[in-house]
């Protein structure tokens, strides 16, 4: 059985939602739906993210992008009125059985916002927060050391290693954005989602945000969500696009942007009205 | 050929695609012109109609530059995706061959205003009349399908490639006999082996065109590949 | 192209608007001041007193006490009256009798000073001691009037002469009036204070504040963060919204009847009066909560939980921190409203006549407001002075807690 007979088998999505190799599979998803009262959000949605790829969720507004991706850590939970059917695995472990802990799944899967959200509290307290709260660091010294090979990696250290005991909200929003993707990196996850990081942010902040998350995916499982299909075209490894709540074609980057299977999908990128 | 699809949010970004194909389609017209004006040249010894030929070579390229700019614009300003990106890009590449069968067709009629000069008669005139009529037919085709993003027109085209090559041949055979049979003024008479050549050329041309069709209409790369797998392709 | 006719009409009326908006302001301030002018000018004058300054010879025989060593019991029964009378007339020339006509010139309780300070050191008997005794209620104010001639029709013109005498000698002094802040109630203006009042209230508050603030966040929370949306709570809500709107008088008889009633506590203690207008507070505090919660950022509450807090984390270390500040407002606003209530007190006995401060919350005792209600009410014309002083003392009360409130919401507040 060919892929692309085997992904006929599960839905409409065309493409290749489905990764042949097991072990290179984080995130396995199947016949997911996401209902908001009455409102269904989500529609039967397969799709494996492989593991040190960058995944991007593109498509128009209200398509259950975010929704799907707020499923992978299980932050639906908080909104009352979300049901989730359907199963995700992370490394072939369904994080919604009844036994999984909530705060030990986001321990492993980091999220960063939208909108930059550092607390209201000093740099140093921002990225020390996850550490203390799941008792990564042991000692002082320990803790000070992972602060800065945070900041390190998310490129910060250089412009913040002065200011480290001054208010994070003193930063400029691109620099907020990267102290939130250190303060995730800093509880050492396994995988990171990007829920539209750069859309509040200028182009240098957001081409800074990119180089990141290109350094990053050597070491993480990155899934990010974008209203840009450019910054989608440049960051990641692997698209699907989102329609209506349906996953409509998941494909290589590269196959998406220069010639998508689904019609729907080459009129969303080609600026059509779909 | 922007019609049969759907529209742009940005009527802008419509309206330059439509430029963009119009000067597209207005280039072969030209260069399918050039070609048929310099046959008609070689078969009715006209010497005027030839040096015009040659003259209106100039215009070719300027209007390739055009169209180069064009497209060039359009990938900075639009950064089009998907079968824009494909279409921009690939009108690039096929106004690169249009042009060259413009090259093409002036130096058939250099050749002409040549042998004309040299008072030389061209030799096989029935048959090499008859291979350009097949090649134009297919710059022809070939111009339309990339108008309608017909690939299996394409295809058509492509496939028509064969035939010619081989009457090509017969030609290059035929002009060789007959100007060995001449026995006269020997080494100006070899310049006549190029118009065969000329006309081989431009089926050549014609076929990346037939191929840069197949890809913008079907995403996939068919360049350098035999017949039969490209049938395939267009099939699919 | 706008119509500029049509133009400067828009601006007419954006200019009127302003004006109305200005004339509001200045309406509502010149009511506040004409308020507080009207005020301080009737109760500045109870935070000063006129005193004579009267040199008295503790003379064991004019008070009745030929023994060296007078137990305390004998000094109640000592003649001090005669002894203010004595030195009076000793003070003043050309009086005859024994003095006793230029007592009407000091305070009733004049000689009551004099028993204190010899109860205190029994030693002085014997001995000349120095005195600052206040002026009667009369000759305050015929001093204040600056010789209004009112008087001369109520009062001997013999004491008047007298008075004006002593003021030319330089013996009668403005002094700040003590009294007023370390005496309890009276019956007299001259010896009526509002510490006991003062600290009622401050007990009063205490328990209040220690009663609703915890209880009111705690419910805010609740509802905020782990209330089911359901009809139940819906309705919880709506009840507690309209408890806000109840008047408070309601609240005295719910006290009344719950708590002295039925849990037997008893009448006029700080205790009480805490409880019932901690009840009264509650949903102030449970309404600023909720708001002040609400308004800290989803997107601080979705970092933490996205960095793998838990929702008790959550809360603990970044809703209630940031919301602090609103909770913070909501119940000084709800204190301020406490400390300036009086109906629900009434109610349950706070209305009391309290001489001595209470020394616990289970202590009798008045609070400011319902003493101001008190002296209000009172016949004798010096009250009216100690009514507004005590006003006074209620308004700077409440500035000092208003003031509190600011420099802690600044201590919390942090900007995001």
């Amino acid at each position: 059985m060919t892929t692309v007979e085997r992904d006929n088998e599960l839905s409409s999505t065309v493409g290749k939602p489905l990764l042949d190799g097991a072990d290179d599979v984080k995130f396995s998803v199947r016949k997911l739906a996401v209902h908001y009262a009455e409102l269904q959000a989500v529609h039967d949605v397969n799709l494996d993210i492989g593991q040190r790829q960058v995944t991007a969720l593109i498509g128009p507004s209200g398509c259950g992008k975010s929704t799907f991706l707020r499923c992978l850590n299980r932050m639906n939970d908080i909104i009352a009125s979300c049901v989730v059917q359907g199963e995700v695995h992370l490394d072939q472990k369904d994080i919604y059985a009844p036994q999984v802990d909530v705060v030990a799944l986001r321990a492993r899967v980091g999220m960063v916002f939208q909108k930059p959200n550092p607390f209201p509290k000093s740099i140093y307290d921002n990225i020390a927060y996850g550490p203390r709260l799941h008792g990564q660091a042991d000692s002082p010294s320990a803790l000070d050391e992972l602060v800065e090979t945070s900041l390190r990696r998310a490129g910060l250290w250089a412009e913040v290693k002065d200011l480290l005991h001054r208010p994070a909200t003193s930063l400029s929003g691109g620099q907020q954005q990267r102290l939130c993707i250190a303060r995730t990196i800093a509880i050492q996850p396994e995988v990171i989602l990007m829920d539209e990081p750069c859309s509040a942010l200028d182009p240098i902040a957001t081409a800074r945000i990119e180089a990141l998350i290109g350094e990053l995916k050597c070491d993480y499982t990155i899934v990010i969500v974008t209203h840009s299909m450019q910054q989608a075209s440049r960051v990641s490894d692997r698209t699907a696009y989102f329609h209506l709540g349906r996953l409509l074609e998941v494909n290589a980057t590269d196959k998406i942007f220069m010639a998508p299977e689904h019609p729907g999908t080459e009129d969303y990128i080609t600026g059509r009205i779909g | 050929m922007t019609d049969i699809r759907s529209h742009h949010i940005s009527p802008g970004f419509d309206a330059e695609l439509e430029h963009l194909t119009g000067h597209f389609q207005r280039l072969g017209g030209m260069v399918a012109q050039q070609l048929q004006d310099s046959l008609r040249a070689l078969v009715t010894t006209d010497r005027a109609q030839a040096e015009n030929v040659c003259a209106r070579d100039q215009e070719i390229n300027e209007r390739d530059v055009a169209i180069d700019r064009l497209c060039m614009s359009i990938l900075a300003r639009r950064q089009p995706a998907a079968n824009d990106l494909r279409l921009v890009t690939s009108v690039g590449h096929a106004t690169f061959d249009l042009e060259r069968i413009g090259d093409e067709a002036a130096k058939i009629a250099r050749i002409c205003v040549e042998m004309f000069d040299a008072g030389i008669s061209p030799p096989v005139v029935d048959q090499i009349q008859a291979a350009g009529e097949m090649v134009l037919d297919m710059l022809r085709d070939v111009l339309d399908a990339f108008a309608r993003l017909d690939s299996v027109a394409a295809y058509e085209v492509a496939r028509r490639d064969a035939l010619l090559d081989v009457s090509c041949e017969e030609i290059i055979e035929a002009t060789l006999q007959e100007l060995i049979a001449r026995e006269q003024n020997l080494a100006g008479s070899l310049r006549m082996l190029w118009i065969p050549r000329a006309l081989e050329r431009i089926g050549d041309h014609s076929c990346n065109l037939a191929e840069h069709v197949v890809f913008v209409a079907k995403g996939e790369y068919v360049r350098h590949m035999s017949l039969r797998r490209m049938a395939k392709r267009v099939q699919s | 192209m706008t119509d500029p006719r049509h133009l400067a009409r828009r601006y007419r009326r954006a200019r009127l608007l302003r004006w109305c908006c200005l004339a509001a302001v200045v309406f509502a301030l010149s009511c506040v001041m004409l308020l507080l002018f009207d005020i301080t000018r009737k109760g500045i004058g109870g935070f000063s007193v006129q005193r004579l300054s009267l040199s008295v010879r503790f003379d064991p025989e004019l008070l009745g006490l030929e023994g060296l060593e007078p137990r305390p019991e004998d000094l109640q029964f000592a003649d001090f009256p005669a002894l203010l009378s004595a030195s009076l007339a000793a003070l003043i020339p050309g009086a005859g009798g024994d003095g006793s006509q230029w007592t009407a010139l000091l305070d009733d309780n004049a000689d009551f000073l004099l028993y204190e300070r010899l109860l205190a050191d029994p030693r002085l008997l014997g001995t000349e001691v120095g005195f600052e005794l206040p002026l009667s209620g009369w000759a305050e104010r015929y001093l204040d009037e600056a010789g209004s001639k009112q008087y001369a029709t109520l009062v001997e013109a013999e004491l008047l002469s007298t008075l004006d005498w002593l003021v030319e000698q330089g013996l009668v002094h403005l002094r700040f009036n003590d009294t007023f802040f370390s005496a309890g109630d009276s019956r007299s203006p001259s010896s009526a204070g509002i510490h006991s009042a003062l600290l009622g209230s401050l007990y009063t508050l205490l328990v209040c504040f220690l009663l609703s603030f915890p209880v009111g966040v705690a419910t805010a929370i609740y509802f905020e963060e782990f209330a089911p949306s359901n009809r139940w709570i819906t309705l919880l809500e709506i009840n507690i919204n309209n408890l806000a709107a109840v008047p408070s008088i309601i609240f005295g008889l719910l006290g009344l009847a719950v708590v002295i009633n039925f849990f037997g506590l008893p009448r006029s203690v700080p205790l009480v009066g805490g409880i019932v207008l901690a009840l009264m507070t509650l949903p102030t505090i449970i309404i600023a909560s909720r708001s002040a919660i609400r308004a800290v950022p989803p997107s601080v509450r979705e970092a933490a939980l996205a960095l793998g807090a838990s929702r008790m984390e959550v809360i603990g270390h970044h809703v209630v921190p940031l919301a602090l500040p609103g909770m913070l407002t909501g119940a000084i606003i709800g204190m301020a409203q406490a400390l300036g209530e009086t109906a629900p007190l009434l109610l349950i006995g706070m209305v009391a006549f309290v001489v001595s401060p209470p020394t616990g919350l289970m202590d009798p005792a008045a609070v400011l407001p319902v003493q101001i209600f008190l002296w209000a009410d009172s016949p004798e014309r010096g009250f009216i002075e100690l009514t507004s002083a005590a006003i006074m003392v209620l308004l700077a009360f409440l500035g000092v807690m208003n003031i509190g409130a600011v420099l802690l919401r600044r201590r919390f507040e942090r900007r995001w």
